[in-house]
């Protein structure tokens, strides 16, 4: 399998469009799925993917195989998808909630046990997400990326970081209230709004 | 990781999409495009190239035609200031001697008084965008005295035409075909003032200057009309800061004599400016947005031990490259060794770097800095006084106060724009041609 990719990225190298294609094929789908975490629509994540795909195969040299290629791949995915947001929507500077340390965040944000969300709801709650608190929350709890992290590639402050990940954790509870993913509601949350 | 995070990463494993042809269309259509000429990472240095060559060119031209003058003048003198009241014959021969000494290699005159007068001057050493030959020319019908006087007015003009000096000339012709005789009177006789006060440098046709200076920059900011998506509090935060930059700036200029006391400015400048922003804030209310409009519909009040201070010091360090073009009208005051003027114009300006660095992390608001947002290129109005010292016939060293104002808005976002406006104090260093 490894050997077999190795051929693949070398014919990609070389120019070779079926190779290229090949590639596509491969990793279209999955990349896809990413670019819809990210975009506010599907035309959006059309776009996110072409630009992606073509940085991927202008800089296929610069590939190194330090970090294995889906890794490097994703990392383009991202760094494209943040770009993107940066340029077309609205990255709007709102003032950030809080820190991230208090109790009350904690007590705001958190829902008792996990719940099982369908895909197709979990990307229509995350469209509905402002901007910034999309990006954080696929950055932090999807790739699993830290708010330093998250600081560094969003040119913005771990604090920053870290009230965007409580706002967009507080839009989703709502959004899965409303959608009845919970038996009982959360009366706090109720009082609160 | 709480449990929202845990239940989105669950519902987002494995999850993927089909691509479909027309994405790979377009993928396809692109890698394999020829690349384009990326003209636009010429055009900067080809424009100020051409900046600088056109300068340099049009100093060069002016200085080389002042001082063609100067030596016309000079040899002109030499070779006609006779006795006014003396009447002196000059054969045909050496005129042409005088006139050709320098700059005019050959003159032909054709005198046939009953037909035409004809006088051909060859001039090699001017300027390459003048004229190099002359063709002066009159004509006569017929044998006449009013003949001959159209000839004793069209030498001293054609003496005139050639940028000798002004004569006040008679001329008689009493060889035709080879003599000319001209009555010269010489020039006045020169100031004594001007033998002892060197012309004034300022007023040469070419002036170099270096220009280095302190600046202080301050932004106007005006909100957008909705500010509905943002925190209440965020107009305050915004005109509290209020940050100045501060900074300096190093530049090359050159100035061009146009007209008496008029003269035109240009150059390149570099400006550095260091811009702090410094405030704290206690974080009472959270804001409660919907999440389709993005609008704040209301507030929660936060209690009095769960509020937290956030301070922010943050530099900002922005580089700009500047093109000024102002002019320069100079003050008639009566001193030799100071001058004066006032310079209106403008300028314009090109960020080439921006960079920023934040000392506390914990802030509510971040100063944005998307550059995305900055507008890159502008226009600014200039208006600036100069003071020049002579320190000797070249050298003059000046102070010159000045302040622009940006006509395009510096920094923008949904919420507010910044106009910049800039105060600067420069010492100038200049050398004149």
């Amino acid at each position: 399998m490894q050997l077999n990719l190795s051929q693949l990225l070398k014919s990609c190298l070389e120019n070779d469009p079926l190779a290229q294609r090949r590639l596509f094929e491969i990793n279209g789908p999955k990349m896809m799925g990413l670019c819809l975490r990210y975009a506010r629509n599907y035309d959006d994540a059309s776009e996110i993917l072409q630009e992606s795909f073509i940085k991927v195969f202008k800089n296929l040299g610069s590939f190194e195989g330090r970090s294995s290629f889906d890794t490097w791949m994703n990392r383009i995915f991202i760094n494209t998808a943040i770009s993107y947001c940066r340029k077309h929507y609205n990255f709007d500077n709102t003032i950030s909630l809080n820190d991230g340390s208090t109790n009350l965040e904690n007590e705001l944000s958190n829902i008792g046990d996990t719940v099982n969300i369908d895909a197709k709801d979990a990307l229509r709650f995350m469209a509905k997400l402002p901007e910034k608190c999309r990006i954080v929350m696929n950055l932090f709890a999807i790739e699993g990326y830290s708010h330093e992290e998250i600081a560094e590639q969003m040119e913005i402050t771990v604090g920053t970081s870290k009230s965007q990940l409580f706002r967009a954790r507080m839009l989703l509870k709502k959004m899965l209230i409303n959608d009845n993913y919970f038996n009982e509601s959360n009366e706090q949350y109720r009082q609160v709004i | 990781m709480n449990n929202i995070d845990k239940s989105f990463r669950n519902a987002f494993e494995n999850f993927d999409d089909p691509v479909t042809t027309e994405h790979w269309k377009k993928i396809s259509s692109a890698i394999h495009a020829r690349p384009k000429k990326r003209w636009f990472v010429f055009w900067f240095p080809g424009f100020l190239l051409l900046l600088l060559t056109f300068t340099a060119t049009l100093g060069l031209s002016l200085f080389t035609l002042r001082a063609m003058e100067e030596t016309n003048k000079n040899h002109a003198i030499k070779g006609f200031n006779t006795n006014p009241t003396a009447k002196k014959s000059i054969r045909l021969s050496s005129l042409k001697a005088a006139l050709s000494n320098d700059h005019y290699t050959s003159i032909r005159a054709n005198i046939t008084p009953s037909k035409s007068f004809k006088v051909f001057l060859n001039n090699t050493k001017k300027p390459f965008f003048q004229n190099r030959k002359t063709h002066y020319q009159n004509s006569f019908e017929s044998p006449s005295e009013q003949n001959t006087k159209d000839h004793l007015y069209f030498i001293p003009l054609l003496l005139r035409s050639m940028n000798t000096f002004p004569y006040e000339a008679n001329t008689n012709i009493h060889r035709i075909k080879k003599t000319l005789n001209l009555f010269v009177t010489p020039p006045e006789p020169n100031d004594p003032d001007k033998e002892t006060h060197p012309p004034n440098p300022i007023q040469r046709p070419v002036m170099i200057f270096i220009t280095t200076g302190v600046n202080r920059m301050n932004t106007k900011v005006d909100f957008t009309a909705d500010l509905g998506k943002y925190h209440k509090d965020f107009r305050e935060n915004i005109s509290n800061q209020n940050p100045t930059s501060k900074g300096f700036m190093a530049g090359v200029k050159v100035q061009l004599n146009l007209y008496n006391r008029l003269s035109f400015q240009t150059g390149v400048e570099h400006t550095l400016l260091e811009q702090n922003i410094k405030y704290s804030y206690t974080y009472k209310d959270i804001p409660f947005t919907d999440s389709a409009s993005g609008y704040i519909y209301g507030y929660l009040r936060i209690p009095d031990t769960l509020q937290v201070t956030h301070n922010l010091n943050r530099t900002n360090y922005y580089r700009f490259i500047e093109f000024p073009f102002q002019f320069s009208w100079k003050l008639p005051i009566k001193s030799d060794k100071m001058i004066l003027s006032i310079n209106p114009g403008g300028s314009t300006y090109r960020i080439i770097n921006i960079n920023g660095r934040a000392a506390d992390t914990n802030s509510i608001y971040m100063y944005p800095k998307e550059k995305a947002s900055f507008r890159t290129t502008g226009i600014n109005i200039n208006l600036s006084a100069s003071a020049w010292l002579k320190i000797s016939k070249h050298l003059l060293v000046g102070v010159e106060p000045v302040y622009a104002y940006s006509l395009h808005k510096f920094y923008s976002t949904e919420a507010f724009i910044t106009h910049t406006r800039n105060f600067s104090i420069r010492l100038n260093t200049a050398y004149s041609f």
